[in-house]
């Protein structure tokens, strides 16, 4: 029992000490929360067309309104923001994937593979990431859907976590432990795996928030130019929607508005989040209490 | 040092009064009189194809496959005739009669005496030869070329005054089709002393020193820019003159590029423009709400505007498998509440059809003429029960999910390709039949036209434009002539193959719209289409144009329909004439 009080306290003082990271989890996990609670009371099939009757503003009824669709749009935030989440979380979690292949090979063992490899990152990443995605979106033949809208997003999201991974593999390969592990007879791939992965493990959390939080703005902004699964609810589409049937112009606030400040709520959450991580992964920039 | 500095600045003033000498040319050269704004008629919009910009602002060659723009093409010259579709009623203009000869094979027109080009010289017979000979010698380097081509054996000027038309094959149509203006079609009659020694595929018409473009219209080309086109009235317009029309009141039009539609309305709600593009039924709900001086053709009430000559329907290539199938294109038609589609759709404003012709006055004798057939094919029966009946009946079972899988588990997957304009109409379809039991989806790819002319788009919402009068162009549409394999480009792009209807259709095609021979034919290729449905009709469609009441008044509308307020239509002139100044 006083263990547990003792490691209770033990957290509690590293919150106070890490404030970022705690209201960066906390809002994502409100979110989470929204999402899966609304999940339970209200049928993902009132986001679709035809659910309620068109146009009409908040109302005991519709607590968020509909859209001119018949769209319930308290309904359309739950859906949205799960569908939304699904798509930066994994489009994330591939880029940070291939961007922890790429980095640690080109990292670790050098040479023409690392020059090929920082070359064509360094090229890819001059290219606008959005005028690609559009590019891409647009000359799909099929109807977008939701694993076609991850893979496009995540084409384009691993050339920064690829850069930056390698980079601290060039400064961990150097290291006097690496060396030592060399020289215990460990071959490549047990280095990477027994001795460079787990140090760097706060620092690829960052990255995956990172991504995350990338693959969710790149997401938004081709959804919001009307690139997105259009059968789909998710936030993007809600704007592209709000904005097709001019719903400022028509007052139609409850149309706009609430996908707008879920999206900023996420994008604060995932900031916080980012921003604690890094306090952990980077002693520099740990808080003294 | 000093006297080399002293050259650089002569150069440098040099250069300076060399460019406002320039610019002032430009400015002079540019400048036009003053007329008042409640004199004026601005429009925005056009058709909507030149978006922000219009890029063809130094062509007024209405020819050019590349042109177009309806920044004042639509009504510079004046036509034989005008049809108004709203009142059945073919309207003389430049011409005064035209007969065909008893198999349809010649027709001949007598011109109205007194009309002249804006350069003075008298319109005559023979610019009506030269303008079909010239399109059918250039074909296919022009629009409309490749018709001329296929129809005018000949165009001969008999005298000042007659010209006569000799066809390849017999064609009822033709006047009605090409030399009768209404809403996009028509050909224009152009001064063969301008053009006889010009390329026609080359020629922009456009050089405002010689007085070009020369026309028949009420208005002469006073400013042309990417921003804007201005056209001015000119008093020696012959119509006038010989006082078979008064002089439009409205002195000057001002065409302005297609913006967002939201700044359509709020131009119109400022009362900056007199007469948009139109509107979707939402937006001018909210235009009519703000601002009291705005009307439509049905004033304040829906639909807020004209039906127009292009339903919507749900269309497929129906080449390809499943949509193939006549009863499946049944299930799926009794899969979708056409109520749905009005109310979500549409906003409550418009309505339903049940065949793919507009409910004009001349077609609506047609489509009483079936009503027994449309009893027994009703296209508009909402009826999931018959879905699950014959797809149950093919052996299609439901998954877990609730959608249909053939024999292996593969889903029926319906992808339906639409744009824009129609996007409104696409969800509540779409959720139809997934309730149904089709997974369905739609998207809106920039390309939309060239995937549903390939085929590739085996689903689409869209609408067309064919029959005014009769039903014959709207039922060659669907002819088999147009069903190419799929990856080949073909318009219309229904790919539906019945040698049954082809015949008939055929048949039609050499009687005249007025001829009662077209009845029982048509009642009985409605039967074929009607048990097929190659294309499942869905909503009629609506032009929603604001018109503002703040400078003009005289307006068409559903009491007094002389013709509809598109400014983009050929028939622009017959309200241009009506329309009284309010200051």
């Amino acid at each position: 029992m006083k263990a547990l009080g003792k490691r209770l306290s033990r957290v509690g003082a590293y919150c106070r000490r890490n404030p970022k990271l705690v209201s960066g989890v906390s809002i994502i996990l409100t979110l989470v929360l929204f999402w899966l609670i609304g999940s339970l009371l209200l049928s993902p099939t009132r986001a679709q067309p035809i659910s309620g009757l068109p146009d009409q503003p908040p109302s005991l009824r519709y607590l968020l309104g509909t859209d001119s669709n018949g769209r319930e749009l308290l309904a359309v935030m739950v859906v949205g923001t799960g569908l939304t989440l699904r798509i930066g979380i994994l489009a994330g979690a591939i880029g940070l994937g291939i961007g922890i292949i790429l980095g640690f090979i080109s990292g670790y063992y050098g040479g023409l593979l690392d020059t090929v490899i920082k070359g064509i990152v360094d090229v890819l990443l001059t290219v606008p990431p959005l005028a690609v995605l559009v590019v891409i979106a647009a000359v799909i033949t099929r109807a977008m859907t939701l694993d076609s809208m991850i893979v496009i997003v995540a084409s384009l999201s691993w050339m920064l976590p690829t850069r930056t991974i390698r980079a601290q593999v060039l400064t961990m390969r150097e290291r006097a432990y690496i060396q030592v592990a060399r020289l215990s007879g460990m071959n490549s791939l047990e280095v990477i795996v027994k001795e460079l992965m787990p140090n760097l493990l706060p620092y690829l959390a960052a990255s995956f928030v990172g991504a995350t939080a990338a693959s969710i703005l790149a997401c938004i902004g081709l959804e919001a130019l009307g690139l997105g699964p259009q059968s789909l609810p998710t936030l993007g589409m809600t704007i592209f929607w709000s904005i097709s049937f001019s719903a400022m112009l028509r007052n139609m606030w409850w149309w706009w508005l609430p996908p707008i400040i879920i999206i900023a709520i996420l994008f604060v959450g995932l900031f916080l989040l980012t921003a604690g991580l890094d306090e952990i992964a980077n002693p520099r920039l740990r808080r003294r209490m | 040092m000093r006297k080399r500095k002293s050259a650089a600045q002569v150069v440098m003033v040099t250069l300076i009064l060399g460019a406002l000498v320039l610019s002032s040319a430009i400015c002079a050269a540019q400048e036009i009189k003053f007329v008042p704004r409640n004199r004026t008629l601005i429009s925005v919009g056009g058709g909507g194809e030149a978006s922000l910009q219009f890029p063809d602002y130094t062509s007024m060659n209405p020819y050019f496959l590349g042109h177009i723009s309806a920044h004042g093409a639509q009504f510079a010259w004046n036509p034989l005739f005008f049809y108004n579709y709203l009142g059945d009623e073919e309207i003389p203009f430049m011409g005064e009669s035209y007969q065909y000869n008893a198999d349809f094979t010649e027709l001949t027109i007598k011109i109205r005496p007194g009309v002249e080009w804006s350069d003075g010289v008298p319109f005559t017979a023979r610019d009506v030869a030269f303008t079909l000979n010239m399109l059918r010698d250039n074909a296919p380097a022009l629009r409309q070329s490749g018709d001329m081509k296929i129809w005018v054996k000949d165009a001969q000027a008999i005298d000042k005054l007659t010209v006569k038309v000799i066809f390849n094959s017999p064609n009822p149509r033709f006047m009605f089709n090409y030399l009768m203006p209404h809403q996009d079609i028509g050909i224009w009659i152009i001064p063969e002393h301008i053009w006889k020694n010009q390329d026609p595929a080359d020629f922009s018409n456009y050089d405002m020193e010689k007085g070009w473009p020369v026309v028949t219209g009420p208005y002469r080309l006073a400013l042309s820019t990417p921003d804007q086109t201005i056209w001015d009235l000119r008093e020696d317009w012959w119509a006038a003159k010989i006082g078979f029309q008064p002089m439009p009141k409205v002195e000057r039009i001002i065409f302005l590029p297609a913006f967002d539609e939201t700044k359509h309305a709020q131009m119109m709600i400022n009362n900056e423009v007199d007469v948009s593009l139109n509107l979707s039924s939402e937006n001018i709900q909210k235009v009519l709400e703000l601002n009291p001086k705005v009307s439509t053709f049905s004033g304040h009430k829906p639909p807020f505007g004209y039906k127009d000559w292009w339903p919507t329907g749900l269309g497929f290539n129906d080449s390809e498998p499943l949509f193939d199938d006549p009863e499946i294109r049944w299930a799926i038609s009794y899969a979708i509440n056409r109520d749905d589609v009005v109310t979500y759709g549409l906003q409550g404003a418009g309505t339903a059809t049940k065949v793919p012709f507009p409910e004009f006055p001349a077609l609506n004798r047609y489509i009483d003429s079936i009503q027994d057939l449309l009893e027994q094919y009703d296209t508009n029966e909402f009826n999931p029960q018959k879905t699950v009946e014959t797809m149950e009946r093919k052996g299609y079972t439901k998954d877990k999910e609730g959608f249909w899988v053939d024999s292996d588990g593969n889903r029926l997957k319906i992808e339906i390709t639409t744009f824009s304009v129609l996007q409104s109409i696409a969800p509540p379809v779409v959720e139809n039949l997934r309730r149904a039991g089709f997974d369905a989806s739609y998207h809106m790819p920039a390309d939309f036209f060239s995937r549903i002319s390939l085929g590739i788009a085996k689903a689409y919402i869209f609408g067309h434009a064919a029959s005014v009068r009769d039903p014959y162009m709207t039922l060659d549409l669907y002819h088999s002539r147009f069903a190419l394999p799929t990856g080949e480009s073909t318009w219309p792009p229904y790919r539906w193959v019945n040698p049954e209807f082809d015949k008939i259709v055929e048949q039609m095609g050499t009687i005249a719209y007025d001829d009662l021979e077209m009845f029982p034919l048509f009642h009985q290729v409605m039967e074929i289409w009607l048990k097929e449905l190659p294309d499942i009709p869905l909503s009629s469609y609506y032009h929603r144009n604001p018109i503002n009441h703040t400078y003009w008044t005289g307006w068409p509308n559903e009491d007094n329909p002389y013709t509809n307020d598109a400014n983009w239509h050929k028939t622009l002139l017959l309200m241009l004439l009506r329309l009284q100044p309010t200051q």
